[in-house]
């Protein structure tokens, strides 16, 4: 029997913690329902998150099971190739600070639409913006739920039918009853427990080798059977437009992500909302170097027969089986427990990630198709709206997660994601925000033209254009971002030029004084403000001229 | 055509039963011509945007922003272009060892995370100049961001 048979099996253990995990969880969407009434609080638990709290939950949306798992995988697999994803990831923090997360919370209320339509014709701006989250949040969502049931398939013996349903219920159960603020908490935590289980494993993998970095890797080199090669690239991104092109699309891609953006509406202020990805870059920055040491440890520990096979064919078990083997090993209490622990972990990033993705999705049916597009702005009851789109999308992901099974490959669905990311809602949200000629019909022919670019370009690529192994695909891009970035950016300025009208000029300088100064933003809940700053607010206002 | 905007947010307070924030001017209203403008908002109707946008205060904040922004994201972004030529493009040379067993490309990739950290807190200590320059030209525009408004209800 191969050492690393754990996938698959029955673990009580694992499923004992996961209840408890659920527990906690409910316990915190308990007591969010009690202070989620309000349609502000339910998008945006009150404005009143503060900076490094938003920060920690930015982190947690961003590291997802496919990033948790997946690049500690992909470089047990590839080596230093499957740690160059992550690195365009933690810089693409850069992207989101310098250009959007002052202007997203001063100009914005509750979604990426409503800034990208802040200053253009408000019905067909809004619902292309919306059009577009959608679709990359229901991709996104899919993705996560394909790889959840999997995992907790792989990790805890649960079926996979069973296991989406799981998921799909709870996401469902916290954005309904908590909404923003269940998911913030959720999100806190659950990255909090990551970047802990990060730590200790790392640390426990170098105490392996003696803290010696270069002992650690002439150990996974020598594993790997591809010696030297296996710590420089060019095992998985095999050509240099393949590596250029993957780092571009998530270096943008990130920055037109629905679900993390919104985060941006939680905090109090702009300054709040900058504080925020500072704390999350130094987050990731810290959990893309632990990451190396992670994939290079599974490398170097996991050796001997099917260890490969164990690890899985995406290599998504590496991380889990290193915490069992530093435990002790299969059959041992200590390898059981380290187990264990790192499945709720894992299991913790599934519910938050996902009801994230749920909460972006519902905003954008009820807050912008539904309340402002189809019934241009009325008064109605947008959180009942919310908790109805909710409830349906977890219906629909479900049930589209359940149709495409277990062997669906991930990595298109999350690639897709990116790329829609990138090419139809990034061009047209800088272009809104930052080019005073930007109109409406540059903003719906960016986006129709990054995602008509996007969908051809990902048609053409080897994971989904048909034959053996693809083999013979017109492209080689999997993150086809060089192509389609460009083509969502030229299709603005097409727009925009040959349509030159006058409605969008004047509404920019409010645009722009309001996102540069914080002039007329949204304000938050009092009650909800983070205290030091609900002091603050108190002290200035008793100094103010009567 | 109304429409449910930002404005919104005190008829919202307000059926919520919270009190309804003030807006912080009363400044001159811009107007234009029925059918010019794509839409309009109701509370923003205090603030001249047009005016503070062409204050000299104003324009050294954007123009600082501006420069700031456009130096940082070609530094960031030129570094990630440059990392991931020279692993696609010479992924021999950044195979071998550059101390000890590590070799040139998780230098390299190491370095881009450091940069990122560098750039994150040079952007925070510049933000905190605008913050400034933004109060000094919302002041002198007679413009204020009341506190209260920061936390409205």
């Amino acid at each position: 029997m191969s050492p690393f048979a754990v996938t698959g099996e029955f673990n009580g253990l694992a499923v004992a913690i996961f209840a408890g995990v659920l527990g906690i969880t409910l316990l915190i969407t308990r007591w969010a329902a009690t202070r989620t009434k309000t349609t502000t609080e339910f998008y945006t638990a009150g404005r009143g998150i503060s900076g490094r709290k938003n920060g920690l939950a930015i982190a947690g949306d961003y590291l997802s099971a496919s990033t948790f798992l997946g690049y500690a995988g992909l470089m047990f697999l590839f080596g230093f190739d499957g740690w160059i994803i992550g690195l365009a990831a933690c810089m693409s923090f850069i992207v989101v600070l310098y250009l959007l997360a002052e202007r997203m919370r001063n100009a914005g209320k509750f979604t990426l639409a409503d800034v990208l339509s802040y200053r253009l014709k408000e019905k067909p701006a809004r619902a292309a913006a919306a059009s577009t989250s959608l679709l990359v949040t229901g991709i996104y969502l899919i993705a996560q739920l394909v790889g959840a049931g999997a995992l907790l398939q792989a990790l805890a013996g649960i079926d996979f039918a069973i296991a989406v349903v799981i998921c799909g219920v709870f996401m469902t159960v916290y954005i309904v009853f908590g909404g923003m603020l269940a998911t913030t908490w959720i999100q806190i935590i659950k990255a909090a427990m990551l970047m802990i289980a990060g730590v200790v494993i790392s640390v426990w993998v170098l105490a392996k080798f003696d803290f010696s970095p270069s002992q650690l890797l002439d150990k996974a080199s020598t594993e790997s059977g591809e010696g030297a090669k296996f710590l420089g690239p060019g095992l998985y991104l095999t050509t240099p437009a393949l590596v250029i092109s993957t780092g571009l699309t998530i270096f943008f891609g990130t920055a037109g992500l629905p679900h993390i953006l919104m985060r941006f509406f939680t905090v109090p202020d702009g300054k709040a909302a900058r504080q925020s990805v500072v704390w999350t870059i130094g987050f990731i920055g810290v959990f893309t170097l632990l990451v190396t040491i992670i994939g290079f440890g599974a490398r170097a520990l996991l050796v001997g027969d099917g260890a490969t096979e164990a690890v899985g064919k995406g290599g998504n078990l590496a991380a889990p089986l290193l915490a069992q083997f530093l435990g002790g090993g299969e059959g041992s209490a200590g390898g059981d427990i380290a187990l264990a622990l790192f499945s709720a972990a894992a299991f913790a990033t599934i519910l938050a990630v996902v009801s994230g993705l749920v909460l972006a999705s519902a905003s954008t049916i009820a807050h912008d198709l539904y309340a402002n597009v189809v019934r241009n702005g009325d008064d109605i009851d947008e959180t009942r709206v919310a908790r109805i789109a909710s409830v349906s999308i977890a219906v629909f992901a479900m049930v589209a997660t359940l149709l495409v099974g277990s062997g669906f490959n991930v990595t298109v669905l999350v690639s897709m994601a990116f790329v829609f990311a990138a090419s139809a809602n990034f061009p047209a949200l800088l272009l809104a925000l930052t080019w005073r000629r930007f109109n409406t019909a540059g903003a719906l022919t960016g986006v129709a033209f990054g995602v008509i670019a996007s969908v051809v370009m990902i048609v053409l690529s080897p994971p989904v254009w048909p034959g053996p192994d693809s083999q013979g695909s017109p492209s080689s891009l999997t993150f086809p971002g060089l192509v389609t970035i460009p083509i969502g950016f030229l299709g603005c300025w097409i727009g925009t030029m040959v349509t030159a009208t006058r409605e969008e000029k004047r509404t920019y300088d409010e645009l722009l004084v309001r996102s540069e100064t914080g002039l007329g933003s949204e304000g938050a809940d009092p009650r909800r403000a983070p205290r030091r700053r609900r002091a603050a607010a108190a002290a200035a206002a008793t100094m103010l001229p009567k | 055509m109304r429409t449910r905007q930002t404005g919104d947010h005190d008829a919202e307070r307000e059926r919520e039963g919270g009190p309804v924030s003030v807006s912080p001017s009363s400044g001159p209203t811009t107007t234009a011509p029925p059918g010019e403008l794509a839409e309009e908002r109701p509370a923003e109707r205090g603030h001249d945007w047009a005016r503070l946008a062409a204050t000299p205060e104003f324009q050294a904040l954007h123009s600082s922003r501006r420069r700031f922004t456009a130096v940082g994201m070609a530094i960031e972004t030129g570094a990630l272009l440059v990392g991931m030529a020279l692993f696609g493009f010479a992924p021999d040379a950044m195979g071998e060892p550059a101390i000890g067993s590590i070799t040139w490309a998780l230098l390299v990739g190491t370095v881009l995370v450091l940069l990122t950290f560098v750039m994150a807190l040079a952007y925070s200590h510049k933000a905190k100049q605008w913050e400034e320059m933004a109060a000094a030209a919302l002041e002198h525009a007679g413009e204020r961001i009341e506190p209260a408004r920061r936390f409205a209800r």
